[in-house]
């Protein structure tokens, strides 16, 4: 990955290779204004969907009448409609996302893959609301070139902050979004596993298309641990001092936590990547974005 | 045990701070934040019973100590004997370093030295003690550091000097010699006039010097020796002195301009004829017999002559030539305080001569008008020792002669340009555990850093 001095000049050299990506969720969404994702209601697009019987009501501009000649009823063509999302990047801004202190930080990777990713849905005509887990300096979805600027500099103000409660986002999910939308989570996933799992229930009960980024850095998979008093950057009670080097029972489990966050996600239906800061974004966009044309739309 | 500098011991509590820091909770240990803290196991900490920290306290409290103990300066034996500084002021103290003449560092060091009985040298080259150290004359020739005898035994001994002639006595010493010039310079050994042979040390201090000895008279001058002396060394040479009269043989330096004005220069006197003279002390001859009885029996000529018993049957100093006849050289029977004359007497080529006389006038035998044999001596002893007797000794094969050598006046053989040890300090004591503390310091922090 090639990091360069701060997030904007990042983001810039990558924007010119996600012109013309095009990525569309493999679930029903519900949104205001035509796009590419699917939508569950038919109307007067392109590809034919199904035949319906006439109803009293109907215009009868959409009859069948070729159907009608052979069967001597009256049938509706209903066509297929496309339709734009809310994608809502929920980002987690905790500090534990500030390891290790120098840049690029997990925070770093965090901001630029939401503005990359933010700037390619906005491309698709889809609305785009930015969602930082502290619950602060929340950018309800908008769309257009004015949600550009307004996304990108909420993006470059947003910092590291310490209180971070998932039940509150919770909440404002279950009052502020109706419609089916994508959520994109980009965090480490570094919370209490009930709360987490709480959020994920919630999330996958309104029946969002949900992706997951889960964030690495590279010292994390192969730290140098030395002696001394490891802490939570969140919570400094929460410390445990290290005496023994013990990097072997670390890495397993490091497994082993992965493997059950993996095992939440992939229960909750989330389609998640595991990005680490030395990995190149456009990997991953490409990736993304050969799978969403896999998914039969 | 005692301490040179005590004060430093009001420090020691000072020991107990790695003690105290490990026992305060949060200060040994460094702070790390690393958002999956949860994934490392915990071990037990440092601040309970393990072994490692606990060395590692002990370790860290034992290099304060040594560090303040060397402050300290530990020292055993502190000598009651007196300290005594010589200053050679020579005329050497008023070379310029740096646009200063080197005194006034000297007077410095003095002044620090102020405590004890500072020495210096009048104009006869004797020391006599001063009590003012403001008004120190500078000769104005070179002085010779000669110390009264066995002075070094009962007293601390510190020099200060240039060291530019040589010494041999036990001291400490502050080198004054400006580390920019060089200094060599000569000591005269011995002559053989006989064979017209100097043996000579060529000494240089400082730096590598590149030298040249010359002969010089009246009428000309030549070159006896050039070559390099390594830095703080000697160098052995013997030389062929080309002529005889009135010579001086002198010392240049030649790859440094600012070499130290030594006087690196003899006058030495190579006479064409050696007058016989001789003046025999009848109970010194005796001695000299018993002496030759005793250390020097036989001697053996080529014909396997013992010419000791001849000597005992006849009283004299023979040889024995190719016929077998024996040639006197002169007959001991005489009366006190008679001159001899030595007469000429025929020698084989491989006779074997034993010579023994009390010889304080020049003496030269030759052989068909050529010079075999010679002496000069000009002290006037009265009272001769037995080592001078043993000097006077000597058989020698024609042709292949041991020559007598005369030893100049005022010149002594190098040993030591300098005493034995840089001035330390003033305190001579028997046994010093600075440098042993320092070792001891080293080895803790390399520990301290593995462990």
């Amino acid at each position: 990955m090639q990091y360069k001095n701060n997030f904007l000049t990042t983001l810039i050299h990558y924007t010119g290779a996600i012109e013309k990506m095009k990525i569309s969720g493999n679930k029903i969404l519900q949104g205001m204004f035509s796009g590419i994702h699917k939508s569950p209601y038919f109307g007067f697009g392109a590809d034919f969907e199904e035949n319906r019987g006439y109803n009293y009501g109907d215009n009868i501009k959409l009859i069948n009448w070729p159907l009608w000649a052979r069967t001597e009823k009256l049938y509706i063509k209903k066509f297929k409609e496309t339709t734009n999302s809310d994608i809502i990047i929920v980002m987690d801004n905790s500090l534990s996302m500030l390891y290790p202190g120098k840049e690029p930080t997990k925070f770093d990777l965090a901001k630029l893959y939401s503005g990359l990713l933010g700037l390619l849905f906005l491309n698709q005509m889809d609305r785009v609301g930015l969602f930082p887990m502290t619950g602060k300096n929340i950018i309800e979805p908008l769309r257009g070139n004015d949600a550009k600027d307004i996304f990108l500099q909420a993006l470059l103000q947003l910092q590291g902050e310490q209180k971070i409660s998932l039940n509150a986002i919770t909440n404002y999910f279950s009052e502020h979004i109706f419609r089916r939308s994508i959520v994109i989570l980009i965090s480490d996933f570094i919370f209490p596993y009930e709360e987490l799992e709480n959020f994920l229930n919630h999330l996958h009960f309104q029946n969002h298309l949900i992706i997951a980024l889960q964030l690495f850095h590279k010292e994390e998979k192969n730290p140098n641990i030395i002696r001394g008093i490891y802490f939570d950057p969140e919570n400094k009670k929460n410390a445990i001092p290290i005496n023994k080097i013990s990097k072997k029972s670390y890495l397993k489990a490091l497994e082993n936590w992965e493997n059950k966050i993996a095992n939440l996600l992939i229960s909750k239906e989330i389609l998640s990547f595991q990005l680490s800061t030395d990995l190149d974004p456009l990997k991953f966009l490409t990736s993304l974005e050969e799978r969403s044309n896999k998914w039969n739309f | 045990m005692e301490f040179l500098n005590p004060f430093f011991l009001y420090f020691l509590p000072l020991v107990i701070i790695p003690l105290i820091i490990n026992l305060i909770p949060g200060l040994s240990a460094k702070k790390i934040p690393f958002p999956l803290y949860f994934l490392l196991k915990q071990e037990k900490t440092g601040k309970g019973l393990n072994i490692r920290s606990i060395l590692k306290i002990i370790i860290r409290m034992l290099i304060i100590t040594t560090l303040i103990l060397i402050f300290a300066h530990p020292v055993i034996g502190k000598s009651n004997k007196k300290n005594i500084v010589i200053f050679d002021n020579s005329i050497y103290n008023k070379i310029l370093e740096k646009g200063k003449p080197i005194y006034l560092k000297a007077f410095k060091i003095l002044n620090r030295l102020s405590n004890n009985t500072i020495y210096i040298f009048d104009q006869n080259n004797n020391l006599y003690p001063i009590k003012n150290i403001k008004n120190i004359p500078i000769l104005n020739k070179p002085t010779q550091l000669f110390l009264p005898k066995n002075m070094d035994k009962f007293a601390h001994i510190t020099i200060i000097s240039s060291f530019t002639q040589p010494i041999n006595v036990n001291a400490q010493y502050v080198d004054l010699f400006p580390k920019l010039f060089v200094n060599a310079g000569i000591s005269f050994g011995k002559l053989s006039i006989v064979e017209k042979r100097l043996s000579l040390s060529l000494f240089s201090q400082n730096k590598k010097a590149v030298v040249e000895l010359f002969a010089q008279n009246n009428n000309r001058s030549i070159s006896l020796f050039h070559g390099s002396i390594p830095k703080n060394s000697s160098k052995k040479i013997y030389v062929k002195i080309p002529f005889t009269g009135k010579i001086k043989i002198s010392l240049k330096v030649k790859n440094y301009e600012d070499s130290f004005p030594n006087d690196n220069s003899i006058i030495i006197n190579i006479p064409n004829k050696i007058n016989f003279n001789l003046k025999y002390h009848n109970t010194e001859f005796k001695k000299f017999l018993s002496v030759l009885s005793k250390k020097i029996p036989i001697f053996y000529s080529s014909q396997g002559i013992l010419i000791s018993e001849h000597i005992t049957k006849e009283k004299g100093i023979f040889f024995l030539n190719k016929k077998g006849q024996l040639n006197t050289i002169f007959s001991p029977l005489l009366s006190n305080q008679q001159t001899f004359k030595l007469y000429s007497f025929p020698l084989e080529k491989k006779g074997t001569l034993l010579m023994a006389t009390v010889f304080n006038q020049p003496i030269a035998i030759y052989n068909n008008n050529q010079l075999v044999f010679g002496f000069n001596f000009e002290n006037n002893n009265k009272y001769l020792t037995e080592a001078f007797w043993n000097s006077f000794i000597g058989a020698f094969d024609y042709g292949l002669f041991k020559f007598f050598n005369a030893s100049l006046n005022n010149n002594m053989p190098i040993k030591h340009y300098k005493p034995k040890g840089r001035i330390k300090h003033l305190n001579n004591v028997k046994r010093d555990y600075q440098t042993l503390l320092i070792i001891i310091f080293i080895f803790l922090l390399i520990v301290e850093i593995f462990i």
